[in-house]
Formats: structure tokens, sequence, C-alpha cells
């Protein structure tokens, strides 16, 4: 995973790539390049940010527009001091992000062409995130349908009611609370273990 | 004739948290544990409570029921909880978020489940409605419930009864399947 990651002019791919190392649980730096011009690294150390105050100053830039480029370079890390929850670390910045109108419909478009997802419920009121309710919204909608789009929990185009969707699926997708709905080749394709089983009883109730 | 395979989902909780009205919604087939009238020191908080359990039966498919267990929510039968969690896929804790008395209660009760086993669980905060419910940030911290999500529901009402059942489910199959990273935001 090491190395520049290639990528168009101005992107988001940084969230793609914090989701992979935060996934993976992996430690090294993450050097990023805003639109903007400003040269930004962020330490983690098993998936987890090292030092709070420059992560609180960092991430709300790195959060905030499209990048140039952004690289990561894997290390090794023995115990850090001054860990931040990754959870908290982003709630805490999207809770006070503020995406421009051309910023929004960007990201909307780049969620609206995932495939079909599953949501993850984790209690964001645990982690200072002040819009829950929207969280719970998407999460109610994913569930409640089988096959679900993040396309249709984006379709309105009015900005006020896309920004704080647009947040939660920022933070979900990096947090990796939204995940790809696995191929039928799976383990649900084993119909009498338990996940099976959960999948066929989840297709009846959903039908109720 | 094919022998159907049985799953079991236990519906637990403290008293007059809503399992008996949740059981019904997501139901075919329901018993109800008797309605007897409460004579003890809960009778000031509800009048009729069940004694023994609730239990409902879902037909899947041709394969395939669920049995869906109510525990009698009284600590006074937590013998039976025990024997009811048998072989469960999973729990729903339902929990009446305006009661000091049920979130009491409710933290033994979520302590003895989390002891019991390593089996998923999705908590329901109900009777958020009343001015008296807690935060659910207070009530998670009551409770002692981490990470457990506390999803807030209404059992009166069929669709959030439904969402939390589809939660344990999910929470099922989440559970025993590895997060992929290969979910990419392409220009």
């Amino acid at each position: 995973m090491s190395g520049i990651a290639k990528q168009p002019p101005s992107s988001f791919q940084q969230l793609r790539l914090l989701r992979k190392i935060l996934i993976k649980k992996d430690s090294g730096k993450l050097s990023y390049v805003s639109q903007s011009g400003h040269h930004g690294e962020i330490v983690i150390n098993k998936g987890s940010f090292v030092d709070a105050s420059q992560v609180s100053k960092e991430l709300p830039i790195f959060f905030s527009e499209a990048v140039k480029h952004c690289s990561w370079k894997r290390m090794l890390f023995g115990n850090s001091p001054d860990l931040m929850n990754p959870i908290e670390a982003i709630c805490l910045t999207i809770n006070d992000i503020q995406w421009n109108h051309a910023t929004i419909m960007l990201l909307k478009r780049l969620f609206s062409k995932l495939p079909a997802v599953r949501i993850r419920m984790v209690p964001l009121y645990r982690y200072k995130y002040n819009d829950g309710l929207t969280y719970l919204v998407l999460y109610q909608q994913a569930i409640k349908t089988h096959n679900f789009l993040l396309k249709d929990f984006l379709s309105d185009n009015d900005i006020e009611t896309l920004k704080p969707r647009v947040k939660v699926l920022v933070l979900g997708y990096c947090l990796g609370l939204i995940t790809a709905i696995p191929k039928q080749n799976t383990t649900t394709n084993n119909k009498n273990s338990n996940v099976g089983i959960a999948a066929r009883i989840l297709r009846r109730i959903r039908g109720i | 004739m094919t022998k159907k395979n049985i799953a079991k989902i236990l519906i637990t909780g403290p008293f007059n948290a809503g399992k008996t009205t949740l059981i019904k919604f997501v139901s075919d087939e329901q018993t109800s544990g008797k309605d007897v009238q409460a004579t003890d020191a809960l009778a000031q908080f509800k009048s009729m409570t069940t004694v023994g359990l609730d239990f409902g039966i879902l037909h899947v498919d041709e394969e395939l029921d669920v049995h869906l267990f109510g525990t009698p929510g009284q600590s006074r039968f937590n013998f039976m909880w025990k024997i009811l969690s048998k072989g469960a896929l999973g729990t729903i804790f339902l929990i009446d978020s305006s009661s000091q008395r049920a979130i009491d209660e409710g933290k033994e009760m979520y302590k003895f489940y989390r002891e019991l086993s390593d089996m998923p669980i999705v908590i329901g905060a109900t009777k958020r409605d009343l001015p008296e419910a807690k935060d659910l940030t207070d009530l998670a911290s009551e409770l002692g419930t981490g990470d457990t999500p506390i999803i807030p529901c209404d059992p009166r009402k069929k669709e959030d009864s439904k969402l939390l059942v589809l939660s344990l489910l999910q929470e099922i199959i989440t559970q025993s399947t590895q997060p992929d990273d290969d979910l990419d935001l392409d220009l």
C-alpha cells in the first residue's frame, strides 16, 4: 500500500486511502497535498491517530477539500503515548466541517456510484458525534432495503438536506462502517450456518 | 415431510419495556404468557404483567422457523434467563429509558447476558417520547453497554419492532464477516 497513489489532478482519494489504513489498523505516515497547496502529514499507529493536538489541526484540512495527491508510507512504531481513537477524531472533525456547494455535489456524485452497501451501527453518541439521527436514518434505510444503494440516500438535491447526509457517509466510509455487500459465494451460501440462517430470516422480516 | 430447522431469538429486558408487543409484530403465530395483575411493588408502574414467557413463531421458508422467546422481565424469574438463552442466535435487549428502576435492573440483567455468552446483542431503548427518558449517552453509561449500539425505538410501531430484529440479524452477519476495503470512491 506504500507509494504515491495515482489519481486524477484533484479528487477525494484521501478518503479511500484513510479507509484502507484504518480497516487494516496499519501504521505509518499519510502525506497529502490539498488542492489549495497545503502539505499535510498524519501519523497513524495501528489504526489510531498519533498526537491529538496535531491531528485536531490536520484532520479538518484533510477532510475539507479534494487533494492533488496523497501517499502512505508504512512505518513501525513502538507504543505511542498520545493516541487518539479514530472514531472520535473523525466524529469531532466532521461535526465542524464546512463544505461548499461544489464539494458536497462532488461527494454526492462519488458516493452515488458505489455498489450496494451494508451499514454497521455503532454508538456514535459515545464519540461525540452531534448528528446521530442522520446516521440512524441511513442505517434504517439500509437495513430495510435489499441491495441498498447510497444514491437513494442522496436523491435530494437540496443542499441543506444533503449536507448532513454527506457528512455521515464520509464518516461511515472512512471508518469502514459502510461496506460492500459480499458476493453470494461467501458465508451466506451455507444456508445452515448462523450467518446463512440470519440472512434468510432478514429477507423474511423485510417482507412482513 | 421435511423436518424444519428452528432458529431461536431471545427478547429480553426488564419489566414493562415492550417485549410482548415486539413479539406480536414479528410473529406469524404468538402465544402470550399469561397476563396477570401485577401484585408486587411493580404494580404501581403496570397493572398487568407477563408470567411465564412469551413465545412467537415466524415461518421463514419451507425449511426454517424462528422461535422468539420473550423472557419474563422481573428479576425473580432470572433462573429462566439462562435456560432460555441456550442455543439462541442472538438477543434483543429492550429497556424502558424513562424508568430509573428499569435501568438499574437492566444494568444487572445486561451484565448477566454479556457474561453468559458472546452472542450478538442489540439494545432497544423504548419510551423515548416521555420527558423522563434518558439521553442515549447517559443510558449507555448507566447500563455499561460499551460499544454495543442502543437503538431508539417504539415497539408499538411495527416498523420499529422490525428494525430491532433486522438490526440483530445484521449484527450476526457482520460479526462473522470481515470488513472489506475494496469499496472504492472513483471519479
